[in-house]
């Protein structure tokens, strides 16, 4: 059975201007210990489909339908009190730029503790050992757990970030953007740090980013999203060495890499869908360079095309 | 290579812009504002709070015009010295007098739209004086900075330090009986630091936007980036600031005229109710007491209303989702 | 006309110091060192990449490059001009000669102004042509920058434009003024991958047609590499080193430069790359002269480093690196 598996998850936002719909009918499954990146540009609803996962979307979010089956169970279904219980201990989070959700007049290591004392019946020294032992883990030197936010550097805070997330042990966790703000080297550390992490604990890893290199070197599959699904979803080989969506290479082949060849860059012209009303037909139509009569007027079917790996184009047919 | 928005016309200049609806120049320039107005406007009207505000102020501007007219029906009504043969006294409501009479037998609801009148010019005049003057401060404070920002900050904090009401009392004291205007100007003159603190703060973040260096770097002067870069982008927190200095400087001038230290010269609300109390018919004339103090109460709780809406416009982290 | 091999612009010991404010009870002032020592030059039509992480100093050259800031120290010659001397009626008519593209598409652009008085603005202050004149400049900057048709486009507030057409009014607004050297400050990091790639291949574009040069300024060393033709690394300040773009990416020698470009991701899933290690030492205070600026972070550092802040040494051709152990022959 799989820990995670999201069934046709469709959610919407309520706005003055009307529905958005920036999540629609979004479906994968993650086994134990697996690790998937999720790309998309801005808007894409990859942020979205993170939040629903562990039920802290914004207050005008409506689920409109779907599942979202976690150990066997549907996460949408539970009541406040579930819900709670299950995050951090079971499902845990690092948001972007969190290091800055770190309160600045409690000490890193109590803000640790407070996190793993409401889930975990610890005594205080306990906690504390774990929050040693957490430090240990992530790179940090496990006597800096008194300092406040301001003494720890950039990357230092977003380790102690991961470290909060991993004190309850997880057997999933939602990275979204987690380095965005942290510079190139850090960056990397940090990386390297969570894929090995994830390996170690066996957790399972769902990695949010919009730069598809980095989903390149972590993630065992990925899928890409636009205007609210999923295009296409495989083994992170596969989806570069074998694209079949259009947008999937497009995307691709608009990122500069300092190994190799220079190309040039292709950009996709245009702007992706307004969701407040989307195109009947496929939301990638407009742009799509190998377009036919029939994308216009028909969505194109979330397929699989070919074992393990996920299509929704017309003009990929299974084979 | 020099040259490169060409010499020669490319055609198709003229025939792109040949069926626009508007184009450059002033007139282009009154039909963006008018669009942008027009927006603000939608989004204030979603503010109900603020329209009822709105509604208030219309009703208190229609009473100020209405003010000029009862004199005109008969001398009887004219609030300062109109004074009705029959009755020498006060008065309930009669057919008459609608709200009946004050001590001397003058009309008190030409009073009250007199008072209206004068809160209106009071309060927004001595508002609008404090807030020009602290925009122009905080502007000019805010972006040259350095020698300049510090003297008029200290000059703001002593403005601000010193205790509003009691000088205005001194200088009553001293230079006697204050007319109304005089009253305007003291008040623009103290409250002005309190906006130039708030302005000079917004200046300084909005000094550093790439689009302000990026006028800077065109060549713009510092008076041009002050007037069309930075004030405009000030200004809506100006007109918030103003609402709520009106409403100061109507309880100022009532708060004085009600300790007795107003213009005698003119009927205000606050004059109103100095003579209700003085004349000891504080709870035996409610028709006298209870409109000049609902009429305070009602007009700032209107600019205060207004004051808030305007935030929403100002600020779009606010507005509803 | 100005042949390709001339230098358009020469820095010499660009140093920019910031005095932080002092109080009463401060013996001495603090200073922060943001830029030191830097010297570089960009030939005629090249685009010379600024690369280095947050905090490095990169922007704050592009800021002194463009006369936004004054240097400290150094001397910035564009032209032949020594530009940080300029002042008053010099000073405006250098500005028609550089402008500069800013990293925030949404920043960039006054909101309450429309795309035609954004980019118009330029030509009013430097007073050039008629009003009929400067509509045309605009209409053809933004067909130049692909905003096509104009028209479509002349009146429409930021908030009704998407970040990538942002970015190309920004661009309008700089090449109005027909300027010879643009400065572009990370002028793609906040667009999405796909509209990256339109704003960097008009860039380019605009290089060959209109014969411009640019300093790019990026801290994403897979931009540079598309975009530069010569790449400067910086770190903390100071320029580590210096070179042809395809050689330094191929052959860095500054331990920095290649740490950096060991921990830049790939985008393919086959592709491995070697780490370079990378310390987190503590140093005190650092003084410029007295020892080199990476020393708390290199893995590989000697005696001398401690001692001695190495110099700018061309260690191949068109290609300088500044670190002791490094550059020894």
């Amino acid at each position: 059975m799989s820990l995670l598996e999201i069934r046709n998850l469709t959610l919407h936002y309520r706005t003055t201007n009307g529905m958005v719909q920036a999540v629609d009918k979004v479906s994968f499954s993650l086994a134990k210990g697996e690790s998937m990146g999720l790309v998309g540009e801005s808007g894409c609803g990859k942020s979205s489909v993170a939040m629903s996962i562990m039920k802290i979307m914004p207050p005008n979010a409506v689920i409109i339908g779907g599942e979202i089956l976690f150990k066997g169970e549907n996460i949408l279904l539970k009541d406040d009190e579930e819900i709670r219980r299950i995050r951090w201990k079971e499902i845990s989070m690092v948001f972007q730029a969190a290091m800055n959700a770190l309160n600045p007049v409690v000490s890193v290591g109590d803000q640790i503790v407070e996190a793993i004392q409401a889930h975990d019946r610890m005594s205080e020294t306990e906690a504390w050992e774990e929050v040693k032992e957490l430090y240990r883990l992530v790179g940090l030197d496990p006597g800096r757990g008194k300092s406040y936010p301001h003494e720890y550097s950039g990357g230092m805070k977003q380790r102690a970030i991961i470290a909060m997330s991993l004190a309850c042990s997880p057997d999933l966790i939602i990275a979204d953007e987690p380095t965005t703000a942290l510079d190139v080297i850090m960056q990397d550390q940090i990386i390297q740090e969570i894929v090995d992490l994830q390996d170690r604990l066996d957790m399972a890893m769902i990695y949010i980013s919009h730069d598809i290199s980095v989903i390149a070197e972590t993630c065992g599959k990925t899928g890409v999203m636009y205007a609210g699904k999923i295009v296409e979803y495989a083994d992170t080989d596969f989806l570069f060495y074998d694209t079949l969506h259009p947008y999937t290479k497009a995307l691709l082949s608009s990122y500069p890499s300092i190994k190799g060849e220079v190309k040039r860059l292709n950009p996709i012209p245009g702007e992706p869908p307004n969701l407040l009303d989307p195109p009947v037909g496929c939301r990638f139509y407009p742009r799509c360079p190998e377009r036919e009569g029939i994308c216009n007027s028909q969505e194109p079917e979330y397929l699989q095309v070919k074992e393990g790996h996920f299509v929704a184009c017309h003009l990929v047919k299974p084979t | 290579m020099k040259g490169y928005l060409e010499k020669e016309r490319d055609k198709d200049w003229l025939d792109d812009l040949k069926g626009r609806e508007f184009r450059t120049g002033l007139g282009g320039r009154w039909d963006r504002w008018a669009t942008a107005l027009s927006g603000h406007w939608e989004i204030f009207k979603k503010n109900r709070l603020g329209i009822f505000g709105l509604a208030l102020l219309i009703i208190f501007a229609a009473m100020a015009l209405l003010s000029y007219i009862p004199p005109l029906i008969d001398p009887m009504y004219d609030p300062m010295t109109g004074v009705d043969p029959d009755i020498l006294w006060t008065q309930g409501p009669t057919k008459a007098h609608w709200l009946g009479t004050d001590f001397i037998g003058r009309d008190i609801l030409s009073q009250l739209l007199v008072g209206a009148r004068i809160a209106f010019l009071v309060g927004i005049t001595a508002a609008f004086m404090a807030v020009a003057i602290g925009t122009s401060v905080g502007l000019i404070s805010g972006y040259l900075g350095k020698r300049v920002d510090m003297i008029l900050m200290r000059v703001a904090d002593i403005i601000m330090v010193l205790p509003g009401l009691l000088v205005i009392l001194i200088l009553s004291a001293v230079i006697g009986k204050l007319s109304v205007w005089n009253l305007v100007i003291i008040i623009g003159l103290l409250r002005w630091a309190s906006v130039a603190r708030v302005i000079r703060s917004q200046t300084l973040s909005l000094r550093e936007r790439p689009y302000v260096q990026a006028a800077i770097i065109s060549g713009a002067s510092k008076g041009r980036i002050i007037f069309r870069h930075i004030g405009p982008n000030v200004l809506p927190l100006s007109f918030l600031y103003m609402t709520f200095g009106v409403t100061t400087a109507i309880l100022v001038e009532a708060a004085l005229a009600f300790l007795g230290f107003g213009d005698p010269g003119t009927v205000s609300w606050g004059m109103m109710l100095q003579w209700v109390w003085k004349t000891g018919n504080m709870f035996r004339a409610p028709y006298w007491l209870l409109p000049p103090g609902i009429c305070i109460s009602l007009i700032t709780l209107s600019f205060y209303l207004i004051g808030r809406a305007l935030d929403e416009v100002v600020n779009p982290r606010l507005r509803q989702r | 006309m100005r042949g390709n091999d001339e230098i358009l612009v020469d820095t010499k010991g660009l140093t920019k110091i910031y005095t932080l404010k002092r109080n009463i009870f401060a013996r001495a002032a603090q200073f922060v060192t943001a830029v030191y020592d830097v010297n570089f030059q960009i030939k005629n039509g090249e685009v010379f990449g600024l690369v280095g992480e947050s905090g490095s100093g990169k922007t704050t050259c592009g800021r002194i490059l463009s006369r936004l800031e004054e240097a400290t120290g150094g001397q910035i010659f564009i032209e032949g001009v020594d530009i940080s001397q300029l002042k008053g009626k010099d000073l405006r008519r250098f500005r028609k000669k550089v402008q500069m593209i800013f990293q925030d598409p949404y920043e960039s652009l006054n909101p309450r102004r429309t795309v035609y008085d954004t980019v118009v603005e330029p030509l009013e202050v430097q007073g050039i042509g008629d009003y009929e004149e400067r509509e045309y400049r605009v209409w053809k900057a933004l067909k130049i920058v692909e905003l096509y048709p104009p028209g479509d486009y002349l009146f429409r507030f930021p908030h009704e434009l998407s970040g990538g057409q942002r970015q190309r009014v920004s661009i309008a607004r700089a090449l109005v003024l027909e300027p010879d050297f643009v400065i572009a400050d990370e002028p793609v990091s906040m667009l999405d991958a796909s509209i990256r790639a339109g704003i960097l291949n008009l860039l380019l574009d605009l290089r060959s047609r209109l014969g411009l040069t640019y300093l790019f300024i990026t801290h994403d060393v897979a931009v540079a590499r598309y975009m530069c033709d010569r790449i400067g690394v910086i770190f903390k300040g100071k320029l580590v080193e210096l070179g042809r773009t395809e050689r330094l990416i191929a052959h860095p020698y500054h331990p920095y430069t290649k740490a950096l470009l060991s921990a830049v991701p790939i985008p393919d899933p086959r592709a491995k790359r070697e780490r370079f290690r990378f310390e987190e030492r503590e140093v005190p205070d650092h003084s410029f002269d007295k020892s080199c600026i990476f020393l708390p972070r290199c893995a590989a550092s000697g005696r001398i480093c401690r001692r001695e802040s190495p110099e700018m040494v061309e260690v191949e051709e068109d290609h300088y690196a500044a670190c002791h152990l490094s550059t020894e022959m």
